[in-house]
């Protein structure tokens, strides 16, 4: 009788020691990855900057087919351009022509785009000032980086190529830098076909330069009366691994994005693809939930 | 489709064949070279960069629904940071190259337009002077309103009357290159601004002044031809010896001579 006890524990014991663990269910494997987007709010685009450039040179003397002469018509485009910019811009004016050759013109300035309007209105063409040296002078004067990409520069001229430089470098280093260039051109003169190759730089708008940290995420035991949470990550971490058995995931987003209840089986890879733009609205969101069989788990 | 240079990849135009410049972007960003560089993943974005017709349909939808959203960002920025837009634009063109809402934003949002705005005479000298409606790109556009001011007989004398007065002074600072094209260029638009009495007072001094500047170039025959204009001008032209060169004043006389014994 105690023999037979004794083998049994024993037999008890063989099978806790060295059977279970044999046939313990192995864990479930999750994989959870966001494809996100801007942010809901991005900073203000801030105030716009105008820089006008009025080609004064002696060659706007030339009449236009339609009356007055090219000077008369980038004094009065010019002027109506001052008075017509949103409240609040930044002006600037550059004159090109004067006592000075083939220089690259003055600036004359004011916060007041009337003042401005009028003392445009009183140039008078003489001399001659270089398009492209004017250009980099204003790129110059443009001093950081933010001023740059909110400036519009608009150049009235009849694009006389009396003091030569190179426009389409000139140009070219503007954009680069972050202004837009309008060149409104008087008289019948090509612009050189070189600014068509000129195009913005590559790579994000500073407010697009970093991206949003990945969003958090946790796992959630279905059914039980309180949530437990079985795991919690980072969107975009390598697999993790949890027990086995129904639960939900929730996704740390703007607003929270609750999937499931899942059946997270036992060996068995769950991969949780979501795409959120929140400035989309309710359509800037979807989702993608795949399970990968225990057999072809092996490989994230 | 050549690879552009690796430094700057620039490839669409303005106003200048916009078509042609849109289509060549296109094909750029088609390239499997070009695909490395402007179409490169933003921070934040899968690697490689997924397009609308991406195989995985979530990484497909996504690209739309992403270059959806840099185009709602690139109209937000577009008055005020045009060239953030563009770079916007381009970068929702990777993503959906299709899409027609992008093709509008490339064609509005080129880095340098070349503008060539109508000129009109307004009859009403204050016209000018009035703001125009619309975006400061928009108004770019806008045609240009010049008054008709004393127009008709005469309409730009002011502008005329500027030219003379600036070759004068290129001719005082011996200049007489120069002042002989602003003269010459100022009998030209006299020439186009009428027959009046006024206009042709403006005609003979310009012509004088082309005059003036032929003597001091050793050109007489060209001074002869230049003063018979003034003298066709305004026959009775007298020139106040005080302030002209002798020598002009004796090449008018002679040329007033001249002039009565063809008759």
């Amino acid at each position: 009788m105690r023999l037979r006890r004794v083998q049994t524990l024993w037999l008890a014991g063989l099978a806790l020691g060295c059977g279970f663990p044999r046939h313990a269910p192995p864990p479930a494997r999750l994989s959870v990855e966001v494809l996100s987007g801007a942010p809901r709010a991005l900073p203000a685009p801030g105030r716009p900057s105008l820089v006008v450039l009025v080609d004064e040179s002696e060659s706007m003397r030339q009449r236009l087919s339609a009356g007055g002469t090219r000077a008369a018509a980038a004094r009065a485009g010019a002027a109506s351009l001052l008075r017509g910019a949103p409240p609040g811009s930044e002006l600037s004016v550059r004159v090109l022509g004067g006592d000075g050759v083939c220089d690259a013109g003055t600036a004359i300035g004011s916060t007041d785009p009337e003042i401005l309007a009028r003392l445009v209105s009183r140039l008078e063409p003489r001399g001659a000032s270089s398009l492209a040296a004017a250009l980099d002078a204003v790129r110059a004067g443009l001093h950081d980086r933010d001023r740059a990409t909110r400036t519009r520069v608009v150049a009235f001229t009849d694009l006389e190529p009396r003091c030569g430089g190179d426009l389409c470098a000139a140009a070219g280093a503007l954009v680069d830098a972050g202004s837009a260039l309008d060149l409104v051109v008087l008289g019948g003169r090509s612009a050189p076909l070189c600014l068509a190759q000129v195009e913005a730089p590559a790579g994000p708008p500073s407010a697009l330069e970093r991206a949003a940290p990945p969003p958090g995420f946790r796992v959630e035991a279905e059914g039980d009366p309180e949530p437990r949470v079985l795991v919690q990550g980072v969107a975009g971490d390598p697999v993790t691994t949890l027990p086995p058995g129904a639960a939900r995931i929730v996704l740390a987003l703007d607003p929270p994005l609750v999937l499931g209840p899942f059946d997270l089986a036992s060996g068995t890879l769950t991969r949780v693809r979501v795409v959120d733009l929140p400035r989309l609205g309710p359509g800037g969101r979807a989702w993608h939930v795949e399970t990968v069989p225990a057999g072809e788990a092996a490989a994230p | 489709m050549p690879a552009l240079p690796p430094d700057r990849r620039r490839a669409v135009a303005p106003r200048l064949g916009l078509a042609a410049a849109l289509l060549g972007l296109a094909l750029a960003l088609a390239g499997a070279a070009a695909a490395e560089e402007p179409c490169s993943p933003w921070p934040g974005e899968p690697s490689p960069l997924p397009n609308a017709h991406d195989t995985d349909r979530l990484l497909a939808g996504w690209a739309r629904a992403r270059a959806r959203e840099l185009g709602g960002v690139a109209q937000e920025l577009e008055a005020v940071r045009p060239i953030d837009a563009r770079r916007l634009w381009v970068h929702a063109l990777c993503l959906d190259p299709g899409s027609a809402t992008v093709h509008e934003g490339l064609a509005r949002s080129t880095p340098i337009r070349v503008v060539r705005p109508s000129v009109v005479m307004a009859s009403h000298p204050a016209a000018d002077a009035a703001p125009r409606a619309g975006s400061l790109a928009d108004q770019v556009e806008a045609p240009i309103v010049l008054p008709r001011s004393g127009a008709g007989e005469g309409g730009d004398l002011g502008e005329i009357d500027s030219s003379l007065r600036y070759a004068q002074r290129l001719l005082q600072a011996a200049r007489f290159e120069d002042g002989l094209r602003t003269a010459e260029r100022a009998e030209q638009s006299a020439r186009a601004a009428g027959a009046g009495a006024a206009v042709r007072e403006r005609r003979a001094r310009a012509a004088v002044l082309c005059a003036t500047a032929e003597i001091a170039l050793g050109r007489d025959a060209a001074a002869q031809a230049s003063l018979e204009r003034a003298l066709e001008a305004r026959p009775e032209l007298s020139l106040d010896p005080a302030t002209t060169s002798p020598k002009v004043v004796r090449a008018l006389e002679a040329a007033r001579a001249a002039r009565k014994a063809e008759r």
